[in-house]
Formats: C-alpha cells, sequence, structure tokens
C-alpha cells in the first residue's frame, strides 16, 4: 500500500461503497436460460441486475443441471471487453458467476470502456475513479450469487486477478485464487519498472498529467488490495509470473487466512493444472480431469 | 475423436474447387473500397523514444477499421514495418514494444473489434459462427480482408521498407499471420504465428470442449441440420487451405497440451506451409500459451531481427 495512506480514509471510503451496494439489496434480478450456452449436464444463464448509480449489469451464471447445493465461484472480469461464457470445466463443478462489469461488453449501455484507458479513466479523484463503480460492480455480483438457490453461501471462492482480492476483502470469500497478471498491487510502484500495457497506462498519465499525480496516486491507493488483506480470511493462493514474486508475496504476506505464491512454471498446461488443483483442494470441489481432453498419447 | 499421435493427424479440411476464385472475387470486391489510411498522433501514448499514432481505414463494404501505429521518433531512411494481428477475445495491443525494437509497427482492430464495430459487432462469443451457415455472409469474410488491408495499410506508409515487412500474431492472430502470408505471398519478408486458430475448423470442435471452438459444437447442437453447410462454409476459411501459397521465412510455435487451438492442427497446418524455410517450435506441457512463457517471446525476436534488421532505438 502507499506509505502515507490514512486507514481511515481506506476503510471510510470502503464502507461507504458498501453501504451504496448493500442499498441494492432488494432491487430485481432477471434472469434467462441461454440455451446456446447449455448442454446435458449444465445449464447457463443470463443474469441482469442494478449496480450503484442505477447502472445496469450483466453475467453469465453456469452451474451442473444437477445435484447441489453447489460451490459459489465468482469470476473476477479480467482487464479487457470480453468476459467469457465460464468453461466446460468449471461449470461442470461449481455454480460460476462471471461478470461483465460495466465498460465491458454486455454491460456497456451507458460506458464503454476504453483499452488502453481503462486503468486511469476517472483519475486523479478517489470519488471519479471508474473502478470504485467496477469494484462495487464486483461486490454486487457477488450478493446475487450468494442469493441464487442450490448454492452453498458458506463456501464463496473467487478466482481472478488481484480485483478478485479486493472482493474477497469486502466479502466472506472462504477460497481465493489470484492468478497473474496483478494490476492494483502496488500499482503505482510496480508502473514504474514496466512499459508494457495495462500497467503502461500509469506511466502514460503520470508523464502527461504531472500536476495530478499526487492525487492519482493516493487514489489508485486506496485500490490496493495489499491495504485491504488482513480483512480477507480466505485460504488464499496467488500465482504469479517470477517478475511478480515480490508483490505476490506481499500481498499474500498480508492475508490473514492461510496462504502461499505460486510461482508459474511458464508451462501453461501445468501452471493451469496446479491452480485449478489447488482450488479443488481448498473448495472441496471435484478435482477436474483439465480442459485438455485424452488424446492417449500423453 | 482420440488418435494416438497428434503428428499423425489427417485434416477433413478440404480446398473447394472454387476456392481461389471464390477469394479473387472476394479480393476484388475488397479492391474497389478505397484504403484512404489515416493517422491521428496520440501524445499521451507517445514517448521521448517512439510515436504512438491511431489509425483508421476503409475495408470491405465500406467499414472503418481501427488500428494503432507506433514507430521510432529518431530515424534515417526506411523502416522495417511489423504488422501484428490480434487474438480473438482480445483487445488489439499498442505495438509500443515493437516500436522500441526498431519497427514501424501496426496492431489492426479488424471488424467487431472495439473501435471497429460501430457496423459490425457480432460479439465474443459469437463471431465465429457468425453466419456460418453461408459462405458469402459469414462474419470472417470482412475479417479476413481487415487484416489483409491492415497490412496494405503499413506497406503503403512513406517510411515503411516494403521489402523488410513482418507480420506476427497469436492464436486469432496466429491464423491472420498465416492469412496474411498466404494472400500476400511476394510481400511478407518473415512470419511468427502462434497457436493457430482457424485451421482445421470442424476437427478442432470435435478434439476440444473450450472456446472459441465450442462455439461451433453450440452452433451444431443448436441446428444439427446445418452440419453439412457449416462444413462447407469453413472449407472456404480454413487456414489450412491457404498455407501452400505461403513463400516467405515462417516459424510456427504450438502447446502439445493446447486445449483452445489443438496441436493436432497445428502440425497439420505447418506441414501444408510451402516454402523451404520453416521451423515448428512444438512445447511440451504447455497449453494455449505455445511456449511464451518459457521464452518463445525472444526467439520470435531474434528471427525477426534476422529477416528484418530493425533500427536501434534509443539504447537498445
Amino acid at each position: 500500500m502507499s506509505g502515507n495512506l490514512d486507514a481511515q480514509e481506506l476503510m471510510s471510503y470502503w464502507r461507504t461503497v458498501g453501504y451504496e451496494v448493500s442499498a441494492l439489496a432488494g432491487s430485481g434480478v432477471e434472469s434467462e436460460v441461454l440455451e446456446r450456452h447449455s448442454d446435458e449436464s449444465t445449464v447457463t444463464h443470463g443474469v441482469r441486475f442494478e449496480g450503484i448509480g442505477g447502472y445496469p449489469l450483466f453475467a453469465y451464471y453456469s452451474l451442473p443441471r444437477e445435484g447441489g447445493p453447489f460451490i459459489p465461484l465468482f469470476h473476477a472480469p479480467g482487464y479487457g471487453s470480453v468476459v467469457g461464457v465460464p468453461t466446460v470445466e468449471r461449470r461442470s463443478r461449481y455454480a460460476v458467476m462471471a461478470l461483465c462489469h460495466r465498460g465491458q461488453r454486455h454491460s456497456d449501455k451507458f460506458y464503454r470502456a476504453a483499452y488502453p484507458g481503462l486503468l486511469t479513466d476517472g483519475l486523479p479523484g478517489a470519488g471519479s475513479y471508474v473502478w470504485r463503480g467496477v469494484v462495487a460492480d464486483c461486490l454486487r455480483a457477488i450478493d446475487v450469487l450468494l442469493s441464487r438457490h442450490n448454492v452453498d453461501g458458506q463456501r464463496l471462492a473467487i478466482s481472478g486477478n488481484d480485483l478478485g482480492a479486493l472482493a474477497a476483502a469486502l466479502r466472506p470469500a472462504k477460497s481465493l485464487l489470484v492468478v497473474t497478471p496483478l494490476i492494483f498491487t502496488r500499482l503505482a510502484e510496480r508502473a514504474g519498472s514496466t512499459d508494457a500495457y495495462p500497467l503502461q497506462e500509469i506511466n502514460d498519465y503520470r508523464r502527461t498529467c504531472p500536476d495530478r499525480w499526487e492525487e492519482a496516486k493516493s487514489t489508485l491507493g486506496l485500490f490496493d488490495p495489499s491495504a485491504l488483506a488482513g480483512d480477507i480470511s480466505a485460504n488464499t493462493m496467488v500465482a504469479c509470473t517470477a517478475g511478480e514474486k515480490e508483490a505476490a508475496a506481499s500481498l499474500a504476506g498480508r492475508v490473514s487466512g492461510e496462504s502461499e505464491v505460486y510461482v508459474n512454471t511458464g508451462y501453461g498446461y501445468l501452471d493451469h493444472k496446479a491452480q485449478e488443483d489447488w482450488l479443488s483442494a481448498s473448495t472441496g470441489a471435484p478435482l477436474s480431469d483439465g480442459p485438455f481432453l485424452p488424446r492417449g498419447f500423453s | 475423436m482420440t488418435i494416438s499421435d497428434p503428428k499423425a493427424f489427417q485434416s477433413s479440411a478440404v480446398k473447394p474447387a472454387d476456392f481461389d476464385s471464390f477469394w479473387e472475387d472476394t479480393l476484388g470486391r475488397a479492391a474497389s473500397v478505397l484504403l484512404r489510411p489515416r493517422l491521428e498522433p496520440m501524445p499521451m501514448r507517445s514517448t521521448p523514444e517512439i510515436e504512438v499514432f491511431e489509425a483508421r481505414y476503409n475495408s470491405y463494404r465500406g467499414l472503418e477499421i481501427a488500428g494503432w501505429y507506433a514507430r521510432p521518433r529518431d530515424f534515417d531512411g526506411k523502416l522495417p514495418g511489423m504488422l501484428y494481428v490480434p487474438g480473438y477475445v482480445s483487445e488489439p495491443k499498442l505495438p509500443n514494444d515493437l516500436a522500441l525494437q526498431g519497427y514501424a509497427s501496426f496492431s489492426a482492430a479488424p471488424r467487431g473489434k472495439l473501435r471497429s464495430n460501430s457496423v459490425f459487432n457480432p460479439g465474443y462469443p459469437g463471431l465465429l459462427v457468425h453466419n456460418i451457415h453461408d459462405r458469402d455472409p459469414y462474419g470472417y469474410r470482412g475479417f479476413y480482408l481487415d487484416a489483409l488491408r491492415a497490412f496494405d495499410f503499413l506497406a503503403g506508409l512513406d517510411e515503411v521498407d516494403e521489402t523488410r515487412i513482418g507480420v506476427q500474431g497469436s492464436s486469432q492472430g496466429g491464423a491472420l499471420t498465416l492469412l496474411v502470408s498466404s494472400m500476400r505471398p511476394e510481400r511478407v519478408a518473415a512470419a511468427s504465428a502462434g497457436a493457430p486458430y482457424l485451421c482445421s475448423m470442424m476437427d478442432s470442435a470435435s478434439l476440444t470442449r473450450s472456446y472459441p471452438y465450442e462455439e461451433i459444437n453450440e452452433y451444431l447442437r443448436a441446428y444439427p441440420e446445418r452440419e453439412h453447410a457449416v462444413r462447407n462454409t469453413l472449407n472456404y476459411y480454413d487456414i489450412h487451405n491457404f498455407v501452400d501459397r505461403i513463400v516467405c521465412p515462417i516459424i510456427v510455435n504450438i502447446g502439445l497440451r493446447d486445449d483452445v487451438c489443438p496441436p493436432e492442427t497445428g502440425y497439420a497446418v505447418f506441414d501444408q506451409i510451402g516454402g523451404t524455410e520453416k521451423k515448428l517450435y512444438a512445447y511440451e506441457n504447455c497449453a494455449h500459451d505455445a511456449g511464451s512463457g518459457v521464452g518463445h517471446a525472444g526467439v520470435i525476436d531474434e528471427f525477426m531481427a534476422s529477416h528484418l534488421a530493425p533500427v536501434r532505438v534509443g539504447g537498445n
């Protein structure tokens, strides 16, 4: 977290967001079966609900056709315009909600996120920063997920980038899988050592708006999940590249629940399997055979 | 489909008898639309070393297509060019990294991508099966042309040496790399295709349950009676049927545990590639990353530099 971040300001900021989200508890949720994305053993719904500021949101919600109650798994949205239909691998074992946050496709009626641009949209002010609404969208989606029937609300799992960690600090997750790339963890500091997007957006902003940088940096500090990690009681894995190991360790080290850092080998199949197996073990879900169908030559 | 050796896989893609005439006709229709290349400086994304521009050009059926263009700030003579073509769901990247390597670099956003979707916007999922029952209105017809015209855009810039233009991308970008190299065979100087998508498409759908190919499975569950029509359409678009035209030096990388673009189809398309200077990198224990996490990016950089002679930028 930023060294000069005021703890009271931090708590007040997120408490206010929490109140705004809680006020939506009674608002309607519309759900329709998406036959195209359902199959013989799983069903996928398109779910529509309201986010803060009256913003209309969409999420995919997929789960097995039979059995339950299922472990609710929230997919924190990635950094890009497209959110995928939950994979067969996951929707056959969890009740998965994949949110399209404000600005992403399907949730872009009033606001379309720009890439690059989203990471700095609304800076420098903490009140105007677009990610305030995005985090609120995640919290709202989790509330909707937990309100679905046939889910076990005591076993909430979250996966995704460190936006998922922010959500886990503000909602009672039992399992948290944070995967690379990290976005908000020590963002201002890490941006200084890369020229790769999306972090380069921060450098672009700093270079072109130097007079606003200090305020922007303070705002970004509010979104550093490390600052809130003490409130994460979930069993946590932070999977990262070797280059992100230090930042991942700083996040994992502040989590109040059990935590570990998994440094990717760089072999995508092995890393994916290690992460999915960890999530299965943590949540108690059945192990996955993986998305790679047996071909008989392994 | 279960096979014992991915190298033994035989693609079921069949090149239609009128494949060449279909594409000649399609290219002719596109040629009637003037390219009208435009560049708008983007000071916010530019740095002391590179200049970045928002790009626009016109394409098939008159649609306006967007892209990003980045080049070194200081250079003498002409620059080598690098076309970067995007994946299926990802946004086209700002090609600043390629500009920093010394290339005039262009990153295209074919129709349906953000900034190019005001007219055509089938969404994701959606693009792969948009009008898939009919070869003429199929969504990838215009999309393929947008990629080809992105190459024309780059090659037409005064500062670009049109004898030194490379193409690269992964997944759908790998497919488009193969497409551009096939359809601009005398003009692409070097190509790198990663985990190529859109190869042996019907076979791929039966080899995986992962998206995007799962879109085909979903479509055929909804319209089983259209399987023949779908197969017929895809034969005109299957990258497997284009690549015998390739003559440039080319490298291809695949992951042997890739659930998105089955490795079987990567082997098959590689075998089909024309030309003699080609090399396949098959990575064990890699999925759709196809070696990107274990050093393949360096392989690409070295390969391109050896063929295109990029300029030095800053201290690089």
